[in-house]
């Protein structure tokens, strides 16, 4: 049984279709990341999800359709969009009004490092303590299921390692994630499987990659040796790109011993595989379309 | 709901509604006790003045029998007199219907002709109390959670969205009714001490009916009377402000009802606001006196306005699941 099983979702706002997503499964365990331009539906599909907004269609958490059982929900911890808590409330009350298990709290707190700031009131917290709390909440409330819209808003670099960590915590405890991010190389750390939103639609640009292919970056201890690899390369029909020192290489099925085969003649320094960056995923998309 | 009431019930609450409650307290006083007594008694004190003294059953009975007694109907227009003779014959009737003693009716000592003593300015003053308190507190407790963004937690918690909904009126209603029963408490109490010292019968006469009970009927009358008009106003506003999820709109529309329909006087010179009083406690008087007609009559006046608030909240709840909680 899947964690999130969408079927036929359709999700209009007044005559303008906003998601169109036949089938969509994420399993128990899974911990994936949408990604997408602005207004693509990235928050529309988690309001759905949640049961936030009306929808065609149905959506199941762990085998439940949220609409008829609404009780799975408290098992999911959620961040819409901007952390929005109760001001006149301490940080620790907060979650305790929106959790009925609160014995998490103290460990992933700490982990956040802001188990100092737990029983000041809200409004006295700037965005990013904000942030860190909501993203606390969540993470306590979401047993089963993680859905975060944008969870790295407002946080410093140390805080968003922090808040990773702690997220792969929840995983190994047996939490599935859902996260959309404009910081994709971030968000990177803490998922595994990606999709991307786009006109509607959603594609999962996980292996097998619908496009892009294996990409491979290749690093020279010489800038002639890299002139010399890209000459050689597109004789053989292979797309590169120059890059001071290094070549880009799109490849069309080959394995990097195929490429260090081809380039054993040259000074290759380092031949590192960025197949998997979601960057270049979502820019490859972006292009293609 | 115990996670509900304590969210409700913070030391902020507690310590901004305290002195509210003083302020209403003594302006309450004030306009009770000292300023409507004067214009009041000034008008009906004329009514009283015409109960002539009597010594035995038999010139009590041609007394009643000397007084025309004019029947009312609803919307029907009476003169002063026919008024005043109604009410002389209804002590009258109620003299001779309880075998009162006959020299004592000259001062009215077994009667506080309490409607326009204690009762009406301070019928009116709460009917304001309540109408203003349920407009403002029903239409922003819930909705703040749209303009505080909070919605989108609170509506995936797990629970029913009607549920939450009736969790969140029930506590809000309750600390309402809670105050609106600990003024009229103070009051009756107040009373006691203040306007009824002897008196054996509270007499209320409306619409040529006259309604007689002890005190403790009488401030039983008033806190069920008060607490009947806001839970059907309560209700509607409340119910209303989750449907269009917008307190601003709600109480600006609610406010400038009330404004026009309450502080404006009718044609009659009569505000609405003395017959909205009038329908809720006068309907519960008939109903406690057992007057079979007049119950039905004022039942048939404030059935709408109980009916309109229980249709407001079914539609309501019937909206709420297909409704956008994402904003």
């Amino acid at each position: 049984m899947s964690i999130i099983e969408i079927k036929k979702l359709k999700k209009s706002y007044g005559k303008k279709l906003a998601l169109d997503i036949p089938s969509l499964n994420v399993e128990h365990g899974a911990s994936i990341g949408i990604f997408g331009a602005n207004g693509s539906g990235k928050s529309t599909l988690i309001k759905c999800i949640t049961g936030l907004l009306p929808y065609e269609g149905q959506i199941f958490i762990d085998g439940n359709d949220i609409r008829k059982q609404p009780s799975i929900l408290a098992d999911v911890g959620i961040l819409i969009e901007e952390p929005a808590l109760y001001k006149d409330m301490t940080g620790r009350k907060n979650i305790m009004y929106f959790c009925s298990d609160t014995t998490a709290i103290h460990e992933y707190a700490e982990l956040l490092g802001i188990t100092d700031i737990l029983d000041k009131k809200v409004k006295s917290y700037s965005l990013g303590m904000r942030q860190k709390l909501a993203i606390l909440l969540a993470c306590v409330k979401g047993k089963k299921l993680i859905l975060l819209d944008e969870p790295f808003n407002g946080l410093d670099i140390i805080s968003v390692e922090k808040a990773i960590e702690l997220l792969n915590l929840c995983r190994q405890r047996g939490a599935s994630i859902l996260l959309t991010s404009h910081q994709l190389e971030i968000s990177q750390k803490a998922i595994d499987m990606y999709y991307l939103l786009k006109n509607t639609q959603i594609y999962d640009c996980t292996a097998p990659k619908p496009f892009g292919g294996l990409k491979y970056l290749v690093e020279f201890f010489d800038i002639d040796s890299v002139k010399s690899a890209y000459s050689l390369l597109s004789e053989n029909d292979i797309i590169c790109s120059l890059s001071d020192y290094a070549l880009k290489i799109q490849s069309d099925g080959q394995s990097v011993s195929d490429i260090a085969q081809i380039l054993k003649d040259f000074n290759v320094k380092k031949i590192e595989d960025i197949s998997y960056s979601v960057k270049e995923a979502y820019l490859q998309m972006e292009i293609k379309e | 709901m115990k996670r509900e009431f304590k969210k409700f019930f913070t030391r902020k609450y507690i310590l901004t509604i305290l002195p509210i409650l003083i302020i209403i307290i003594i302006l309450g006083w004030n306009e009770t006790f000292f300023g409507g007594n004067k214009s009041d008694s000034s008008v009906y004190s004329d009514f009283i003045n015409g109960i002539k003294p009597y010594d035995t059953r038999e010139e009590l009975e041609e007394l009643y029998d000397s007084v025309f007694f004019t029947t009312e109907y609803p919307g029907m227009e009476i003169t002063y007199n026919q008024k005043k003779n109604n009410f002389i014959k209804s002590v009258y009737g109620l003299c001779l219907e309880k075998n009162l003693p006959y020299d004592s009716v000259t001062e009215m000592g077994n009667f506080k002709y309490t409607q326009f003593h204690f009762f009406s300015y301070f019928c009116i003053y709460m009917c304001n109390f309540i109408l203003l308190s349920a407009i403002i507190i029903g239409s922003f407790y819930q909705t703040s959670d749209f303009l505080n963004k909070t919605a989108k937690l609170v509506y995936t918690s797990g629970e029913k969205r009607t549920k939450i909904v009736a969790r969140k009126y029930c506590v809000s209603l309750f600390s309402l009714a809670v105050i609106v029963a600990l003024i009229d408490a103070i009051f009756a109490f107040a009373g006691l001490k203040l306007s009824f010292t002897g008196a054996k019968y509270c007499v209320i006469f409306a619409d040529g009916t006259l309604y007689y009970m002890n005190y403790l009927s009488f401030v039983t009358l008033n806190i069920f009377s008060h607490l009947l008009m806001l839970i059907t106003v309560y209700t509607f506003v409340y119910y209303f402000a989750a449907l269009i999820k917008n307190g601003i709109i709600a109480s600006c529309a609610f406010l400038s009802i009330t404004t026009i329909l309450l502080f404006l006087g009718t044609s009659a010179q009569e505000s609405a606001q003395a017959i909205f009083t009038a329908m809720f406690t006068e309907g519960l008087a008939a109903a406690i006196t057992f007057r079979p007609i007049s119950t039905l009559k004022y039942i048939a006046l404030y059935t709408p306005f109980v009916l309109s608030a229980a249709i407001m909240a079914t539609v309501t709840n019937l909206r709420l699941k297909h409704s956008d909680y994402s904003r």
